[in-house]
C-alpha cells in the first residue's frame, strides 16, 4: 500500500483531471457557428517561403481550402474565397483544379458569376492552349448571366483551342442565335449538317435549322402582318394576302418546305412539326 | 531547502548554456520578423504581426521546454551527476520536485523575456498595450508546465531521442484532441467508446491553453472557463509529476 | 558499535530482458569498526561499487540488511553522517568548486554560515586553494578528484565512503590523500574505501575486506591477515596476499 501511495494519488489527479475536462466540454460549444479572419500572404511571398517546394505548398492550400469552404460552422468563409484561390494560383499558375474547384464554389454556392469568370479567365490566361477555362466561363456567362454576346467570345475562344471537343462550337452557334443573330446563326448550322456524319448529328442540326428558319421566316412574317394592321384596322386573311398587297415577296416555307399555320386572330404564323426543338 | 537547491541549480544549468540564449534570440528574432511579414498584407497589419509574434514566441518557449526538460533530467542520469545528489541526504521526491521547480523558473525566466521584449514592439508600433498578454503568459507558462512534467516523467525512465519524441508526440496529440469533440457521438460499441474516453482524458488537453485566437480577435474569455483551465493544468501537471516520483523512486543507478 | 555492519547482502542484474540474472554479489557480510580505515579489496567487476551503491540506496539490494552505526538503513535521512567520493567524478561542470561545495552543503541541510565556514576550510584541506571559481569543466582530473573528496566532507561526516580515491592522482596527491585520510581518522572518523593501488592502501588501512565472486573471502585486520600467511616476514605484503588470493 505504502509503495504505491503517489501512484494512487496520480490517480486520484486523473480523476480530478477527467472531471474538470467534462464539465468544460460541457460548456463549450465545439461546434460554434463563428467567423474567422484569414490574412494571406501574396502568392511570391509564398513562393519564396516554401524554399522550393511551391507545388506542395499550392497543393496544401487548395486541401485546405476545400476543407475551410466545406465547413459551413465558418459563416464568412465565403468572404475569402477570392483572396485564396489567388493565393494558389498565383504559387501555381498551372495547376488546373484550383480554378475549377474555385469557380464552381463561387458560381454555384455563392451566385458569383462575375467571380467565378474572373477566376477562370486567369486560368485561361495562364494556360493557353487549355479550351475548358473558356468553356466554363462560356457556360456560366450564358446559363446564369444571359449574357450571349459574352458567351460567344468566351465559346469562340475555347473552340479555337487544341483539343476543344465538337460539342463548344455548337454552344458557340447557340450563343450567337441567342443573340438573335439567326441570320449568321443559320448560315453556322447549315454548316454543321453539311460536316455532320453521324444520323444524331445530322438531326439535330435539322432541328436547329428548322427552328431557326422559322424564327426568321416568324419574324419577317411579323413585321409584314404590323404594316398591314397598321394600314387596314384588322388582320389579314391568310398569308398570301400579304404578298399580293406586296409586304412580303413570297409565303415562307419551313425548314422542310411545308407551309406554317396562319393563326388570323393572333395575326401569327406556328410551325406544322410542332414543337419538337423546345423540351 | 534542498528542493529550491536543486530548483536553483537546474535553473542555473539552464542558464548557463548557450542553447537557451539561442532559443530565446530566436524566439525575440522571430517575433520582431513579424513586422516584415505583416508588411506584406493589405489591410489589418496589427493582426499579422500579433498572430506571426505569438506564433513564434509559442513555438520556442515550446522548444525551450522540451529541450531543457528533457535534456537536464537525463543528463543528471547519463552523466551520473545524479549520484551527487542521490548520495545525500535527499529525498528521490525532492529531486523530482527540485528539477521540476528550476525547469519552471527557466520557462518563467525565458517566458517573460519573450513576452515583454514582444510587447514593448507592440506598444512602440501601434502604441497599445493589451493586458490580456498577461493571460497568455499564465496560459502558454500552464502549457509549458505540462510539456516539462511530461518529458520529466519519459526520461525519468527512457533515453533522450525517445523522450524527445514521445513528448513531442503528446504535445501535437495534446493540441489536437480536442477534435475528439466532434465525433463522439458516433461511437456506440461501447468497447470502442470505453478506449476513445479512455485516451481522450488521459492525453493532455493542450489546445485549452491556446488563446493566441481569442487574443487576436478580441474574443471574450469567460472566467469559468479561465479558472477550469488552469485547475485542470494543475492537475495534469500534479498527476505526471507522481508518476515521475512512483518511477523514479523505484529507480536503480 | 560498529561504522558500518553489513549482513548477507545479496544482489543480482538483469542486463536485458532476455538475459537471466546474473549474481554480482552473494551474502557480502562487511564489519566496519568505528574510527577506523577499512580497505575494500576486488578485482574490477566484483562488485565493490555496487556494494557501495547499496549502502548509499543508490541500488536496492535482493536481500540483506545494512546498519549504520547500528542503526538499519533505509531512508534518505541516514544518508546525513555519511561523505560520499563517487568512482568517477561525477560533477556539474558549469559549476566552480565552491558554488558545487554549497550545493553538497545545501543538500545536506547545512545554514549558509555553516556551508562558509566548512568550504574555507576543506578548500585547503585538500588543496585547492585559488582554484574555488574556476568552472569544474575547465579541473584536471586529479583536481576533481579532490572537488569530489571536498565535497564528500562538506557535512562533516562521520562515515566516508570513497570508491578509488587514490586513481587519477599523483604521488604527491597521493601522499596528501593518505595525509587527509588518516588526519580524519584522528578526528574520529570512520572511513571505508576501495581501491587497486594496494600500496597506498598499506599504508593506511587497519582493517581489508576482500571481494571475490561475489563473497568477502577474508577480512580482518591487516596486521593478523599478513601475518597470519607469513613465510618470509620481511617482504610480504597486503599485494601478495591478494595476489594469492585471487590465485584459489
Ligand atoms: N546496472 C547494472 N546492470 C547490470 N550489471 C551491472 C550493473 N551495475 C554493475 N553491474 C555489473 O556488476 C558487476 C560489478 O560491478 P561493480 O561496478 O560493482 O564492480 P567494481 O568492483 O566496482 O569494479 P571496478 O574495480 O572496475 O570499479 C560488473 O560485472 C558489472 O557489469
Ligand atoms: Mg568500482
Amino acid at each position: 500500500m505504502k509503495k504505491n501511495t503517489y501512484l494512487l494519488f496520480s490517480l486520484i489527479f486523473f480523476l480530478l483531471i477527467g472531471f474538470s475536462q467534462y464539465t468544460y466540454d460541457l460548456n463549450t460549444d465545439y461546434f460554434k457557428k463563428r467567423n474567422t479572419f484569414l490574412a494571406l500572404p501574396s502568392g511570391k511571398t509564398m513562393r519564396i517561403l516554401s524554399f522550393g517546394n511551391s507545388e506542395l505548398v499550392a497543393d496544401f492550400i487548395y486541401i485546405w481550402s476545400i476543407q475551410f469552404f466545406s465547413n459551413y460552422n465558418i459563416l464568412n468563409s465565403k468572404q475569402f474565397i477570392e483572396d485564396i484561390y489567388n493565393l494558389i494560383t498565383d504559387i501555381s499558375p498551372r495547376y488546373k483544379d484550383p480554378y475549377l474547384m474555385g469557380s464552381t464554389i463561387m458560381a454555384i454556392e455563392m451566385n458569383n458569376i462575375e467571380m467565378a469568370v474572373r477566376l477562370l479567365q486567369k486560368g485561361s490566361k495562364n494556360m493557353e492552349d487549355e479550351w475548358i477555362f473558356d468553356f466554363e466561363s462560356g457556360y456560366y456567362t450564358s446559363k446564369y448571366l444571359k449574357n450571349y454576346k459574352l458567351a460567344e467570345k468566351f465559346y469562340k475562344k475555347a473552340s479555337k483551342k487544341k483539343g476543344a471537343p465538337d460539342f463548344i462550337s455548337r454552344l458557340l452557334y447557340h450563343s450567337i442565335y441567342m443573340q438573335g443573330k439567326l441570320e449568321e446563326s443559320l448560315a453556322l448550322y447549315q454548316s454543321v449538317l453539311k460536316s455532320a456524319s453521324t444520323e444524331m448529328e445530322k438531326h439535330s442540326a435539322n432541328l436547329h435549322l428548322y427552328q431557326i428558319k422559322f424564327e426568321i421566316d416568324k419574324r419577317k412574317v411579323k413585321s409584314a402582318i404590323d404594316l398591314f394592321f397598321k394600314r387596314y384596322g384588322f388582320y389579314p386573311d391568310n398569308i398570301n394576302e400579304l404578298v399580293t398587297y406586296r409586304l412580303l415577296e413570297e409565303v415562307p416555307k419551313d425548314f422542310k418546305g411545308h407551309y406554317y399555320n396562319y393563326d388570323q386572330k393572333k395575326g401569327t404564323i406556328d410551325p406544322r412539326e410542332g414543337y419538337m426543338w423546345k423540351k | 531547502m534542498k528542493i529550491r537547491a536543486i530548483a536553483l541549480n537546474t535553473f542555473k544549468e539552464a542558464v548557463r548554456n548557450k542553447i537557451f540564449y539561442l532559443l530565446i534570440f530566436f524566439g525575440v528574432f522571430f517575433s520582431f520578423s513579424s513586422k516584415l511579414i505583416s508588411m506584406l498584407t493589405i489591410g489589418d497589419t496589427l493582426k499579422i504581426l500579433k498572430d506571426v509574434g505569438f506564433a513564434s514566441i509559442n513555438l520556442f518557449s515550446v522548444l525551450i521546454a522540451i529541450f531543457t526538460g528533457i535534456n537536464l533530467v537525463y543528463k543528471e542520469i547519463e552523466k551520473k551527476t545524479v549520484y551527487f545528489i542521490l548520495s545525500k541526504p535527499v529525498e528521490r521526491r525532492d529531486f523530482i520536485l527540485g528539477k521540476f521547480l528550476g525547469l519552471a523558473l527557466t520557462m518563467f525566466v525565458a517566458l517573460t523575456i519573450m513576452i515583454s521584449v514582444f510587447s514593448i514592439f507592440i506598444l512602440l508600433l501601434s502604441g497599445t498595450f493589451d493586458p490580456f498578454i498577461l493571460l497568455y503568459f499564465i496560459f502558454l507558462f500552464t502549457e509549458l508546465l505540462i510539456i516539462i512534467s511530461i518529458s520529466i516523467l519519459f526520461s525519468s525512465f527512457s533515453t533522450p531521442i525517445l523522450s524527445s519524441i514521445f513528448t513531442i508526440v503528446l504535445y501535437l496529440i495534446g493540441h489536437v484532441i480536442w477534435t475528439f469533440n466532434e465525433f463522439k457521438y458516433k461511437l456506440i460499441n461501447p468497447i470502442e467508446k470505453f478506449f476513445a474516453y479512455f485516451i481522450y482524458y488521459l492525453f493532455p488537453n493542450l489546445e485549452k491553453f491556446n488563446i493566441k485566437g481569442a487574443l487576436v480577435m478580441n474574443d471574450p474569455i469567460s472566467i469559468k472557463i479561465i479558472l477550469s483551465s488552469l485547475a485542470y493544468g494543475i492537475f495534469y501537471i500534479s498527476a505526471i509529476l507522481l508518476i515521475s516520483i512512483h518511477i523514479f523512486k523505484r529507480r536503480e543507478f | 558499535m560498529n561504522a558500518l555492519e553489513i549482513k548477507a547482502l545479496s544482489k543480482s542484474f538483469r542486463s536485458n530482458f532476455l538475459y537471466k540474472k546474473t549474481s554480482i554479489l552473494k551474502n557480502v557480510d562487511i564489519n566496519v569498526n568505528k574510527g577506523s580505515i577499512y580497505g575494500f579489496l576486488g578485482l574490477n567487476g566484483a562488485g565493490k561499487t555496487t556494494t557501495i551503491k547499496c549502502i548509499l540506496g543508490l541500488t536496492r539490494p535482493d536481500h540483506g540488511t545494512i546498519r549504520l552505526f547500528g542503526k538499519e538503513t533505509g531512508k534518505a535521512s541516514d544518508r546525513a553522517s555519511i561523505g560520499f567520493l563517487p568512482e568517477s567524478p561525477y560533477y556539474y561542470d558549469y559549476l566552480n568548486a565552491k558554488e558545487t561545495l554549497a550545493l553538497s552543503g545545501k543538500l545536506s541541510s547545512l545554514s549558509n554560515e555553516k556551508i562558509k565556514e566548512r568550504t574555507a576550510k576543506i578548500i585547503s584541506l585538500v588543496g585547492l586553494d585559488g582554484k574555488e571559481d574556476l568552472l569544474l569543466k575547465k579541473f584536471s582530473k586529479g583536481m576533481l578528484q579532490r572537488v569530489g573528496l571536498a565535497q564528500a566532507l562538506i557535512n562533516d561526516p562521520d562515515l566516508i565512503i570513497l570508491d578509488e580515491p587514490f586513481s587519477g592522482l599523483d604521488p604527491i596527491g597521493r601522499k596528501e590523500l593518505r595525509d587527509i585520510i588518516l588526519s580524519l581518522k584522528a578526528e574520529g572518523k570512520t572511513i571505508f574505501f576501495s581501491s587497486h593501488i594496494l600500496q597506498d592502501m598499506e599504508l593506511i588501512v587497519d582493517d581489508i575486506g576482500i571481494l571475490m565472486n561475489g563473497k568477502i573471502t577474508k577480512e580482518g585486520k591487516l596486521k593478523d591477515l599478513v601475518k597470519k600467511t607469513i613465510k618470509h616476514p620481511v617482504d610480504y605484503s597486503l599485494e601478495d596476499l591478494f595476489l594469492k588470493e585471487i590465485k584459489k
